[in-house]
């Protein structure tokens, strides 16, 4: 035992003196995480809350511009900026130099159109040219925007225009049933919607409601998604600098000089792996540390593992484990630093893509959501989502950290087997 | 009671996937105590399995080793407890100072306490680092490094003591000094094997050579004993005299 602390101090101070690696234990993962969350969760307002400028020409001058902007005020996340007919071309322009995220327009005859096809007999209507006549509004997008948030923005002008359509209908709707009641021999003067009890029309009254988002104590959002998946990206790689550590003693003799003391394989590899488990963990903290205190700070939802602070641990450790096995299998394969590192970082970056580290896996073609279940990063992935955002318990994530507890002992054996000195 | 040898090798073979001819085809033997014991032999002569095999880096696939009367396949633990091996190779870490290679490979020796610091200060004397034992290795010149190289071999005071070429391309006064302290260590009752290409060093240092090749010890004996028998001038005449003068790569 005392052996397996001796080696473990020894990789510490190591790495203490080794300001590369602590640059790439630390710092990079929390940048990592910072810089992605700060990313994601914009692109997530993007495609949701966040406000959007749209420059909005009223060719029509009719009254339907009003209806718009009244609808697409409701919505509260587009903000719209008017311009002139003829500043057209100019503001189509500045939407394609990326100024404004989209230009609406309305052409000309538009409310007048929507107010003739409403009085469109069946017959009309069979005449098919005679109902796609209809003027369109017609809208513009920033050619760089995403094709997600074009979506969004696109649904939100629709059901905006879905509104101002509506409300015609209904105006249409109390003229006609004055104009009836009147040719039924009833005196009436126009009626206006309110007096004929219309009004409540054009509310929206079926919402969908978020269930999931108010019974949860902790909310679902980017930050608790993305924290423990980039400490995950963080964790798995200190693969380069335990690979290349153990390298390094290959290399240089240090490890044929072990060979030849009273001293077993077990305890030159549970002192390296004792060490970084360490390290894993004081990074995990570091990390936990900025989603906790620092993310409030800049606006973001604060992490919080308060609902299962023992699962998380659990997870951590399994995943610092597989990383640190990893690492050992890769030193004792790789005949050479570059090796090391090209080999290491790729697969890493392989694993977490398929793991649904960088895209959910539900999002992911179907033969990638099949090959993600043998991504570790996935399973520790999982198993974070099942304790910190399903609210399971530590039997339901279990199945996660067993695999990554597979997977190390699968790594450290292949490495004990593999790390005898080549003669 | 009987004086053990140091090490017997006995029938040793060693073979190695995808080669034909065995590394160690039978190779037997016996190293007393006390002694600087030269192996001897050109490139892929079995120099360094031999080492290895000794030194518990690898397994022969028959024969016996003993060290100090403990059979190394039976319980290589204690057969390696009385070992020091000095590779080649810089075998230290860069980033740590001399103290602290020694501290670190003198703990895993099971030293601890006073028993450790007297090592430790010893090995710096006898490397001549003491002053410089608290920088780091990474500023030490070549033959600092490989005196301290040396000095993490006998950190725990092995009885037997194994070296793969310690003086390899290193300054006149650095060799000097490594021979003077290998014939202090010798006088000191410690059994030295040491392989090296430099037949006048192996001539001027070693009470025994053994001269290896294909696996199979070609002769055995002293220097001078050597030399008369096959009527050579010196060691490295009877060297080329027993193995060839072909390139052996």
């Amino acid at each position: 035992m005392i052996r397996i602390f001796t080696v473990a101090g020894k990789e510490l101070l190591l790495l203490r003196r080794d300001y590369g690696g602590v640059l790439v234990l630390f710092f990079m993962p929390a940048v990592l995480v910072l810089i992605i969350t700060l990313v994601q969760e914009n692109v997530m307002e993007l495609t949701g809350e966040q406000l959007t400028t749209l420059v909005f020409i009223d060719e029509d001058q009719g009254g339907m511009a009003k209806d718009f902007l009244d609808a697409i005020a409701d919505d509260g996340s587009v903000e719209v900026v008017s311009w002139p007919p003829d500043r057209r071309k100019e503001a189509l322009s500045a939407v394609n130099n990326g100024d404004y995220t989209a230009c609406l327009i309305l052409p000309a005859g538009t409310g007048k159109e929507l107010e003739k096809s409403l009085t469109l007999t069946s017959q009309d209507l069979a005449d098919q040219s005679q109902a796609d006549s209809l003027s369109q509004p017609i809208v513009h997008f920033d050619p760089a925007i995403l094709p997600a948030f074009r979506a969004g923005l696109l649904g939100k002008l629709q059901m905006a225009f879905a509104q101002v359509e509506m409300a015609e209908k209904i105006r249409f709707l109390g003229k006609h049933l004055t104009s009836k009641l009147m040719g039924l021999g009833i005196p009436a003067q126009y009626l206006s919607e309110e007096e004929l009890g219309l009004s409540s029309l054009n509310r929206q009254l079926m919402l969908v409601t978020d269930q999931g988002a108010e019974i949860s104590e902790v909310q679902p959002g980017v930050v608790q998604q993305n924290v423990p998946a980039w400490a995950l990206f963080g964790i798995f790689f200190t693969v380069l600098p335990l690979g290349g550590a153990l390298l390094r003693e290959r290399q240089s003799g240090v490890w044929t000089r072990f060979m030849s003391m009273p001293i077993s394989t077990f305890s030159l590899l549970a002192g390296k792996v004792l060490a970084y488990l360490l390290v894993c963990l004081l990074q995990f903290f570091v990390i936990y540390l900025i989603g906790s205190q620092f993310f409030p700070v800049l606006g973001l939802p604060a992490f919080s593992i308060s609902a299962a602070p023992v699962e998380v641990l659990f997870i951590v450790c399994g995943a610092s484990l597989a990383a640190c096995g990893y690492g050992l299998l890769l030193g004792v394969l790789c005949n050479s630093y570059e090796q090391v590192s090209m080999f290491g970082s790729i697969s890493i970056v392989i694993a977490a893509a398929i793991g649904g580290i960088m895209v959910p896996v539900y999002a992911m073609p179907e033969t990638l959501q099949r090959l993600s279940v043998f991504s570790p990063l996935n399973w520790g992935l999982t198993a974070f989502h099942d304790v910190l955002i399903r609210d399971e318990s530590l039997w339901a994530m279990q199945g996660g950290v067993l695999r990554l507890l597979l997977f190390f002992c699968c790594c450290i054996v292949l490495a004990w087997r593999m790390s005898r000195p080549k003669l | 009671m009987q004086d053990l040898g140091a090490i017997e090798m006995r029938g040793v073979v060693k073979s190695y996937p995808g080669q034909e001819k065995p590394a160690l085809n039978g190779m037997s033997l016996s190293v007393p105590q006390g002694i600087l014991f030269g192996l001897l032999g050109p490139n892929g002569a079995g120099k360094s399995t031999s080492l290895a095999l000794l030194c518990g880096l690898a397994g022969a696939d028959s024969g016996t080793i003993d060290i100090l009367g403990r059979r190394m396949a039976i319980d290589a633990m204690a057969a390696k407890q009385p070992l020091g091996f000095v590779p080649q190779d810089i075998a230290l870490y860069d980033n740590l100072s001399g103290r602290e290679n020694l501290r670190f490979f003198g703990r895993l020796y099971g030293l601890k306490g006073e028993e450790l610091r007297e090592r430790i200060e010893f090995c710096l004397h006898f490397s001549g680092l003491t002053e410089r034992a608290d920088q780091p290795v990474s500023t030490y010149s070549g033959g600092m490094k490989r005196r301290l190289n040396l000095a993490v071999g006998l950190i725990h005071g092995p009885e037997i003591l194994f070296l793969d070429e310690p003086t390899v391309g290193i300054d006149a006064q650095s060799r000097q000094l490594i021979h003077d302290q290998l014939q202090h260590l010798v006088d000191q009752g410690i059994t030295i094997i040491y392989t090296t290409h430099y037949m006048e060093e192996a001539e001027q240092l070693c009470s025994r050579v053994a001269i290896i090749d294909e696996g199979e010890i070609l002769a055995v004996g002293s220097p001078k004993s050597l030399i008369e028998e096959h009527k050579c001038r010196n060691l490295e005449e009877c060297f080329f005299l027993l193995t060839g003068k072909e390139l052996r790569d």
